[in-house]
């Protein structure tokens, strides 16, 4: 034997390596695609999961303080009745903080919860009336609060004075009935402004006596103003504690006029002294915590810290703090638990759910496109090793020997590319991964193998079989049961997620849900194919009539689609419409959050203030970029009356045809109703009662009003509820209450005006106005949502899904010309013994593939125009447009028509690749193209 | 060129024994697709025998029937009707796994395009070795056979080189060892020189006679290769899914003492007393639509209709 590599040493595998190196290009073509699509379908709901811990830390820091902090409140009980005058020294009220905190303590290392800061400790006394003894106040009225706090200190820088400390010194009062009370003169600390406001000073002494508001009957107590202080940080949230703090509140007087409230601030080493004075145990009584001060514990959690893990421990917790009597037993009187976690934590978890509602759409689609394109390619390899096949049974290869070596040559590629794949993005991405995801994977995985599979026995099984009606007939059959089958299957996908898409937009994420858009693709893509030869046919007879040849054969040979082009037709549609549904899905997202934006700042942008005046909003007004100012008087919390029944609304008053004029153009535009007389002022209502004669709170007064139309377009988002909007004209109500200002400015304003409007806000806003308070801005709150962790995430998801279907689509198209091209090569051969033109070939090309694609690209643009209105009962896109109420997903035809031509770009440029290749092939291919024709 | 008529052998047994009648038995063989609602009638009670180390060729029309014939001997179709007989085995009762056995062990098969003989990324040695290790031949044996086979049809040069680096007729030839590597008793050949110059087919049909008296295959060789077909013991000619001539060969010495090659050409007489007259002798005495014949003590005459009714006359 002389053969160069004739060798006896064993050889494992040998046909299988062998069989498939020869295979090699499409074996690296299913296996970048099944790894691309393993490491996208794992990666994503890894990443969701991170941009899930963000979230909630987007929750947190979004949050009020009181909402987004575990705060517990607790009023002790009397023993003894009522506070009774003393000059006597009484028993020192024991503070109840430690014996609570350490409750708490022990619940959160029971449930696991983590809470980063605190408790922050407070103890403060109801509103007292301040009666000065040094010298007269400069107001008429003034009522304080005393703050036991020691967090403040590290918060202000003393202006006069010092840091309040113990108190030492003891004065005996009077009450009202005449009876001495002698108490222990607590030092307190006031801020300065107020200080100023209310004409005290340092070293004056202040006695406290019960207020005009007062729910506990206390007996008087003497301060003194040991020091005064400006914030440090007045934007800090740790005064949201208590504001009265920093500013004067107004409350009204029982007799006309108003009283100032503010809080006085001392040192939790004076908690005996004061309670003591307000509140005196007697001597030889139970020692326990002061009836006439109410204790506070702030837990703050840290948003950079929290992750979904915190979700359940803290809800385990406020459960339990709630409702587990064993964690307060020896604690006399349970401390109220005052949180707004438990709303914050549900709304997490809702956006969770719709987040993986939506992201579930994407991983969904590109795992069924990534699946019909590699069933494609193995189907495509398969085709080109069917000689090999025959060959091998004709030698004594045995069916399941055939199977495993063509099977394994696709399996080969795809699983361990898939998995290795899969393996390393879940080990390099952090975050866990999903049953859903691990199917996809095993979907991605498997299906091509078992594809090649069933289409090598359907082969083996055909070998030396000659045409058989009889067989053909059953072979339809069973491929009208399949299509049948997929139809019934979308049908019945569509109808449950229709009926039950208010449980999936609840939170209950749904597999059927999730391949409902698929499904309806899928059924496309089988009509597509049904029905294609109908219209191309018709078409074909129409070009039969025109001069020239290409275009009548394309469109006959299109007409003829066979099964072979049956596979790509279908992922054709299947990959339109998740482009479609993306395009759909990312702008309805971009238009829901400028709808959001805007019901949440009024206009363009807005300003803000304690009073702006006629020429802060003309500067504001010539400000470029600028077409238009209106000034407005907008009081959050005012109210309308309905026979004695108030509700609350937000009073907007401007002038409304300039309004109008403002937001025309806008999603917020509407039609200025016309004024008609009545009694008082006229009053356009966003909703709310349907009552024409009705009052319209302001500033605590009710005015006599007449509701002159409803239009819902003016309804606002207010704190992130939406609310009932009150709009009356600003003339009108300024003659109605001359005490009411403008306090707001809307604007419409360019983008480039609106930044430098937020730029000049953030850096010093006083150059807009004196009181301006702040700016908000359209492009502002829009950037805000959408840099959110979830919002940002699956916008990223959606244009990563539309740029891995795109290219799944090309692969499709390409492949779809790969599967057609030899038949079209022998055509192309023959027409040209027969005199075809030079360059026919092409027109040939794209007028037998183009009606495809075309048919194709329609249907695919039709599931994904429909996909909306499949998916939206089980979507709410409020969760990533920061929408206060649900927002449906709703079809774009714009976008579903752009998401069309760009896959019919990608076909045109498939047939100029294919083309390309085509000139590029061989020359010793042609002459053989021309020898077997 | 005189035609005998002649009857083909039947077994009336039953069963897969061997060694018992021809080699190769079809029996009133018919096989009918349906395409496009459509019967076709590909073969129509075909006759055939075979004898065991037997060469012979198969010729007739495209659509004749041959390809068809060549299917169902291999064990890729069953016939519609009718008894087919390989080496003993009825191939009708074949279950299976017999018949995947019968692949291995029974026939070899040689298609007429090389490139579908051989696996394009084995060796020659390999290519050969493949059948073996599909019939689980011990790998020892393998090597040596696949050595001894390419050595006899002349191409043991070509162990190591991959169908692409050899030319056309050695490519058969390897192809010709894959089909023969695990000693098949029957040999069927679908036109194996039909892609080749004359060179090459002169030696790929050499191969096939030393692989007939070598290892002493039958072989079933379908051929509209002329230069093929003179040269075998025996031609059988098919029409219209029916054996239709059988042309006989043999060395004869004449009255002058040389010796020289005669060819008998017969006429094929089936079963049902069916027999199909030569095309040349039908065109030759105009004989068409409805001919007389005449039964004398030793032969049948046949006689044009017109011819005989004028002698009557």
């Amino acid at each position: 034997m002389t053969g160069r590599h004739a060798s006896t040493r064993p050889r494992p595998f040998l046909l299988f390596r062998r069989g498939f190196a020869a295979g090699r290009g499409t074996a690296a073509l299913l296996a970048v695609v099944a790894a691309l699509t393993c490491g996208f379908v794992v990666a994503v709901p890894q990443l969701a999961a991170g941009a899930g811990d963000r979230a909630l830390g987007d929750l947190v820091r979004a949050a009020p303080p009181g909402a987004r902090d575990l705060g517990l409140r607790l009023v002790p009980q009397s023993t003894q009745g009522v506070a009774l005058p003393s000059t006597d020294p009484g028993a020192e009220a024991a503070a109840p903080f430690d014996v609570v905190s350490r409750a708490v303590a022990g619940a959160a290392r029971a449930t696991g919860a983590r809470l980063d800061a605190g408790p922050d400790l407070a103890a403060q006394s109801e509103p007292m009336t301040v009666v000065p003894r040094t010298r007269p106040l400069r107001v008429s009225a003034a009522e304080a609060l005393v703050r036991l706090d020691d967090a403040y200190d590290a918060r202000v820088r003393w202006v006069e004075g010092a840091a309040p400390g113990a108190a030492t010194t003891r004065r005996t009062l009077d009450t009202i009935s005449g009876q001495a009370h002698t108490v222990l003169v607590v030092p307190v600390a006031l801020r300065d402004r107020t200080a100023r406001t209310w004409g005290v000073r340092v070293g004056d002494v202040l006695e406290l006596r019960q207020g005009s508001q007062a729910t506990r009957r206390t007996t008087p107590t003497a301060v003194v103003l040991a020091g005064t202080f400006e914030p440090t940080d007045a934007d800090d949230p740790g005064w949201a504690a208590e504001p009265r703090l920093l500013g004067i509140a107004k409350i009204p007087a029982p007799e006309g006029g108003s009283i100032d409230q503010a809080a006085l601030v001392a040192p939790l080493s004076s908690y005996a002294a004061l309670a003591d004075g307000l509140w005196r145990i007697p001597a030889g009584g139970p020692i326990d915590a002061s009836p006439a001060l109410t204790h506070t514990w702030r837990w703050t959690l840290h948003p950079d810290r929290l992750t979904r893990a915190d979700v359940a421990p803290l809800r385990a917790l406020l459960v339990r703090l709630g409702s587990d009597p064993a964690v307060w037993s020896g604690i006399a009187r349970r401390p109220a638990v005052v949180t707004g976690l438990p709303d914050l934590l549900d709304r997490y978890q809702r956006d969770l759910a719709v987040t993986d509602v939506l992201v579930s759409f994407v991983t969904a689609g590109v795992t069924a496109l990534a699946v019909l394109v590699l069933a494609l390619t193995a189907l495509f390899g398969a085709e080109r090793r069917r000689d090999q096949v025959r060959l091998l049974r004709l030698r004594g290869a045995s069916t399941a020997r055939v199977l495993g070596l063509v099977t394994g040559w696709t399996a080969g590629a795809c699983v361990p590319a898939a998995l290795l794949a899969a393996l390393a993005t879940g080990l390099l991405v952090a975050g866990p991964v999903p049953g859903a995801a691990r199917l996809e994977v095993l979907a991605v995985t498997l299906l091509p193998g078992l594809v090649v599979l069933v289409a090598t026995w359907l082969t083996v099984r055909r070998l030396g079989e000659v045409p058989d009606a009889t067989r053909s007939l059953a072979r339809a059959a069973r491929r009208l049961v399949l299509e049948l089958l997929v139809v019934a299957l979308a049908v019945f996908a569509v109808t449950t997620v229709r009926s039950r898409g208010a449980v999936i937009v609840a939170g209950h994420a749904d597999a059927l849900a999730a391949v409902a858009p698929v499904l309806v693709a899928l059924a496309a893509g089988v009509l597509a194919v049904r029905l294609l030869p109908g219209p191309l046919g018709l078409l074909a007879r129409a070009a039969e009539r025109r001069r020239g040849l290409g275009a009548f054969l394309g469109l006959g040979r299109a007409a003829r689609t066979g099964a072979e082009a049956a596979v790509p037709v279908v992922a054709l549609v299947v990959g339109t419409a998740l482009v479609a549904l993306t395009a759909t899905v990312g702008s309805s997202l971009g238009a829901q959050r400028d709808l959001a934006a805007r019901l949440a700042v009024g206009a363009d942008a807005r300003v803000d203030a304690g009073r702006i005046d006629a020429p802060d909003i003309a500067a504001l007004a010539a400000r470029p970029g600028v077409r238009s100012a209106v000034p407005a008087y907008v009081e959050t919390a005012g109210g309308i009356e309905v026979d004695g029944r108030e509700s609350l609304v937000t009073v907007l008053a401007l002038d409304p045809a300039r309004y109008a004029d403002l937001l025309r153009d806008t999603p917020l535009a509407f039609a200025p109703p016309a004024t008609h007389a009545g009694g008082g002022l006229p009053v356009v209502l966003s909703g709310g009662p349907a009552a024409a004669a009705l009052g319209l709170v302001v500033r605590g007064t009710t005015l006599p009003a007449h509701r002159i139309a409803t239009v819902p377009a003016l309804a606002r988002v207010v704190s992130g509820r939406e609310s009932v909007v009150a709009l009356v004209p600003l003339d009108a109500l300024v003659d109605a209450l001359p005490t009411v200002q403008p306090n707001t400015v809307y604007l419409a304003a360019d983008r480039d005006a609106q930044a430098a409007l937020a730029a000049d806000a953030a850096d010093d806003r006083t150059r807009l106005g004196a009181l301006v308070t702040g700016v908000t801005t359209v492009d502002g709150v829009v950037g805000q949502v959408a840099d959110g962790a979830l919002a940002s995430f699956v916008g990223a998801t959606y244009l990563a899904g539309s740029l891995v279907g795109g290219v799944l689509t090309l692969l499709a198209l390409l492949l779809l010309l790969a599967a057609t091209r030899p038949a079209r090569s022998q055509l192309l051969i023959r027409l040209r013994t027969l005199g075809l033109a030079p360059g026919s070939g092409r027109r040939l090309a794209w007028s037998e593939v183009m009606p495809v694609v075309v048919v194709g690209v329609l249907a695919g643009a039709a599931a994904g125009a429909a996909a909306p209105l499949v998916v939206g009962p089980a979507l709410d896109l409020a969760a990533v447009t920061g929408a206060a109420t649900r927002l449906a997903l709703e079809p774009h035809p714009l976008a579903v028509a752009l998401a069309a031509a760009a896959v019919l770009i990608l076909g045109a440029s498939a047939l100029l690749v294919d083309a390309a290749a085509t000139r590029r092939g061989d020359l010793a291919q042609h002459l053989r193209g021309g020898d077997t024709a | 060129m005189s035609t005998t008529g002649t009857t083909t052998g039947r077994s009336h047994g039953s069963g897969t024994r061997r060694g018992d009648g021809p080699y190769i038995l079809c029996d009133n063989l018919v096989r009918i697709f349906s395409a496009e609602g459509v019967e076709v009638v590909a073969l129509q009670g075909l006759d055939l025998t075979v004898e065991k180390g037997e060469l012979v060729a198969l010729v007739g029309a495209s659509g004749s029937g041959k390809s068809t014939l060549l299917a169902i001997l291999s064990g890729l179709d069953t016939p519609s009707a009718g008894v087919v007989r390989v080496a003993g085995r009825d191939l009708l009762a074949l279950s299976a796994r017999d018949r995947l056995h019968y692949r291995r062990r029974t026939v070899g098969f040689l298609h007429q395009q090389a490139t579908a003989n051989l696996l394009p990324y084995l060796s020659a040695h390999e290519n050969v070795e493949l059948p073996m290790s599909l019939a689980s031949v011990p790998r020892a044996e393998r090597a040596t056979r696949a050595a001894e086979t390419l050595e006899v049809l002349g191409v043991a040069d070509c162990a190591g080189r991959r169908p692409h680096e050899m030319s056309g007729g050695q490519q058969q030839r390897v192809a010709l060892g894959v089909a023969l590597a695990n000693r098949p008793g029957v040999l069927l050949a679908d036109e194996p020189t039909g892609e080749l110059d004359s060179r090459s087919s002169d030696e790929v049909f050499a191969a096939i006679r030393r692989a007939n008296a070598t290892f002493g295959t039958t072989v079933l060789v379908v051929t509209h290769d002329a230069h093929v077909s003179e040269h075998v013991a025996r031609t059988v000619g098919i029409r219209d899914g029916r054996t239709s001539s059988e042309v006989r060969r043999r060395t004869a010495v004449d009255e002058h003492g040389n010796e020289g090659l005669v060819a008998e050409e017969f006429a094929v007489l089936d079963r049902a007393g069916r027999l199909q007259l030569p095309r040349q002798f039908t065109a030759a005495l105009e004989l068409r639509d409805r001919v007389r014949l005449d039964l004398e003590s030793d032969h049948i005459g046949v006689w044009p209709a017109e011819r005989g009714e004028e002698e009557r006359g």
